[in-house]
């Protein structure tokens, strides 16, 4: 397969190995900029904020939030399944670009495996406040043995696969992580003048001397953690996907749903990570690590799932129209044109029509411009959640039931909220883990001979 | 341990991935009993210069998604036929297809996890944080080939052997590899 970059130079600059450590240690071994300071207690304050309303809403009961008979899942399933799909691109970018040999790669992917681990844990949230008693989801969730008599989970129940699916895809993404972050760690360990930062880190690189035995078994390990994410991260939106797929809910019981999640996993994904790194990378001053044309093959990648969304948009709508089966085709027109139709051109707008700008390759590498477009598809990812869950619960089959869909003050804020633990958990990583896989860099960058000398 | 089993690391160090390939090579044709090279990152084709075998870690992985899957089908099947047989929407209780998703789940859950502890424990013996770093470079921009003997007057050999392949800097520290 060709490289999405094929001839332009992976680091700018003209680094050697040691200006990467420098580089890439630098944020690790110097005081926090004010800025830093700034977004960090301003994201720590909002996640403070958003869990006490949480507790709040725990205390009072969920019925504070949105959800009314008959949209029983509304905002938490909605951002339960935004989150899980933000977390797709990290994986991607760590296990399937890795087994295409896309070198580009390295570069990002440590923060992007980071934004992953960190997604999934906001996800999580979500279905634990849904149950309205988070303390007893243990063994609701887990096949967890109890005193009441043989209880047991339902395996035959898609949530219950997506519980599997979910906790084995955060334990592998964090796995892998680690993996990767091991030499890492080894190299801020060796170059640490601070006792405190030599034992920590000394601890974290587990006792790793870089030795090639170790190094033939580590990449072997590497290979095969790749290739089991790869189907693993493919079925993940899958079983989330089966949670709509297979009940029998017009709108939902469609064989399309589980490419149809996947692609805009890795939609909304990608976005996210142009967000992150087009900030992070002026922060942290990694434009040379973190280039440009690292940025414009993200877009591309944007560009293309962004088209595959559309596809299943109108597939979708032509299934509804072809299959002949009024509730089918009901509850697609009232998707368009029905009380939600503004969610639905919302979705539209951001997420099939705004990546077709990057078409052009001055727009693909317009940092501005790409900063707000990877806003707009990660709004219109909400919204296509949204689309999905209310469209079809709010006009189910018993018309006497229908009813308006409203978020209220505290949907709104436990989605901040879990805004605020996302940007926390991202800033605490840049402040203190490698956000560039030094090793893999220099292993993909051109060799400069013996001039100089340590 | 008796002082006359001291054993010794003659260290020289390289400054490009090329330079510590030839090097490895030669030392591999000179059969040292126990020699290793240490990099800042997997430098490509140092297995064949110091003839190292392909890992065995891929069977260990396999073996722990075997064990993933029989526990899958361990734990549904026993669930569902023998300890809470219960009649959901009339699925029939043995549902092969339904329990697919958890057999991949488990599988991979196990393969992955026991692949990378393993690797960790097993094949690299870590945590250890006694043996010796030689210099604080190698994991920045370092080559290292160390080689071990067994005694202090197979020092000075080894020394010179390094410095006929171009070693940039030559030391020896106390202790095994």
């Amino acid at each position: 397969m060709k490289s999405l970059l094929h001839d332009a130079p992976l680091v700018e600059g003209n680094k050697s190995y040691a200006d990467i450590n420098n580089d890439v240690c630098r944020p690790l071994e110097s005081f926090p900029t004010k800025l830093w300071y700034v977004a960090f207690l301003t994201s720590l304050t909002v996640m403070t904020f958003g869990f006490g309303m949480i507790g709040y809403l725990l205390f009072k009961g969920t019925g504070l939030s949105g959800i009314r008979s008959p949209v029983g899942w509304g905002m938490m399933i909605i951002t339960f399944v935004f989150w899980i799909g933000i977390g797709h691109a990290g994986t991607l970018i760590s296990a399937i670009l890795f087994l295409f040999k896309q070198k580009w790669r390295t570069a990002i992917n440590r923060s992007a495996e980071a934004m992953t681990i960190f997604a999934v844990m906001c996800a999580g949230i979500f279905p634990l406040i849904h149950t309205g008693r988070p303390w007893y989801s243990a063994y609701w969730l887990f096949p967890l043995p109890n005193t009441m008599g043989p209880l047991w989970v339902n395996f035959r129940s898609p949530l219950l696969w997506d519980v599997f699916a979910v906790s084995t895809y955060f334990t592998i993404s964090a796995v892998f992580w680690y993996t990767g972050l091991v030499p890492d760690f080894a190299s801020v360990r060796d170059r640490a003048k601070n006792w405190i930062r030599k034992k920590v880190y000394g601890l974290l690189a587990l006792g790793w001397r870089g030795s090639s035995r170790g190094w033939s078994h580590y990449e072997i390990a590497y290979m095969i953690l790749a290739g089991l994410s790869t189907p693993l991260v493919l079925s993940v939106h899958t079983i989330v996907s089966f949670d709509f797929a297979v009940s029998i809910v017009p709108g939902w019981h469609t064989t399309i749903f589980p490419p149809y999640f996947v692609a805009g996993a890795i939609f909304s994904g990608f976005a996210m990570v142009v967000t992150l790194l087009v900030i992070a990378r002026e922060v942290f001053q990694l434009k040379e690590y973190i280039t440009l044309n690292h940025l414009e093959a993200m877009n591309k990648i944007i560009l293309a799932t962004g088209m595959l969304v559309g596809l299943a948009y109108g597939t979708e709508f032509f299934i509804a129209w072809y299959s002949g089966v009024e509730y089918e085709r009901f509850i697609f027109i009232q998707r368009a044109m029905g009380p939600y139709a503004w969610s639905y051109w919302i979705m539209i707008g951001c997420n099939v029509i705004s990546p077709q700008f990057f078409w052009f390759k001055s727009l693909r590498r317009n940092i501005p411009l790409m900063f707000v477009l990877s806003l707009f598809v990660n709004v219109g990812m909400w919204f296509e959640r949204f689309v999905i869950v209310v469209t079809s619960l709010a006009t189910d089959f018993l018309p006497s039931s229908w009813n308006y869909f409203r978020l209220t003050w505290w949907d709104y804020s436990t989605i901040l909220g879990s805004f605020g633990m996302f940007f926390t958990l991202f800033l605490l990583f840049c402040r203190f883990v490698p956000t560039i896989a030094m090793a893999e860099v220099k292993s993909v960058m051109p060799t400069k001979g013996s001039d100089h000398h340590g | 341990m008796g002082n006359s089993r001291k054993k010794y690391c003659v260290v020289g160090y390289y400054f490009s991935p090329e330079d510590i390939l030839g090097a490895a090579e030669k030392a591999k044709n000179r059969n040292f009993k126990n020699f290793d090279t240490f990099t800042p990152f997997p430098v490509h084709g140092i297995e064949k210069a110091m003839g190292l075998k392909r890992s065995t870690l891929p069977y260990i992985s396999f073996g722990a998604g075997v064990a993933g899957l029989s526990a899958a089908i361990g734990l549904q099947v026993w669930t569902h036929l023998f300890s809470w047989p219960i009649n959901i929407g009339g699925k029939p209780l043995l549902a092969i297809p339904a329990y697919v998703p958890i057999f991949f789940e488990l599988t991979v859950l196990f393969a992955g996890v026991t692949t990378a502890v393993a690797m960790f424990t097993v094949y690299l013996g870590l945590p250890n944080f006694s043996k010796p770093i030689f210099h604080p470079d190698i994991t920045n921009d370092r080559f290292a080939l160390a080689i071990e003997v067994d005694s202090e007057d197979q020092v000075e050999p080894v020394k010179k052997f390094l410095r006929e392949i171009q070693a940039q800097e030559i030391h020896h520290v106390e202790g095994a590899l």
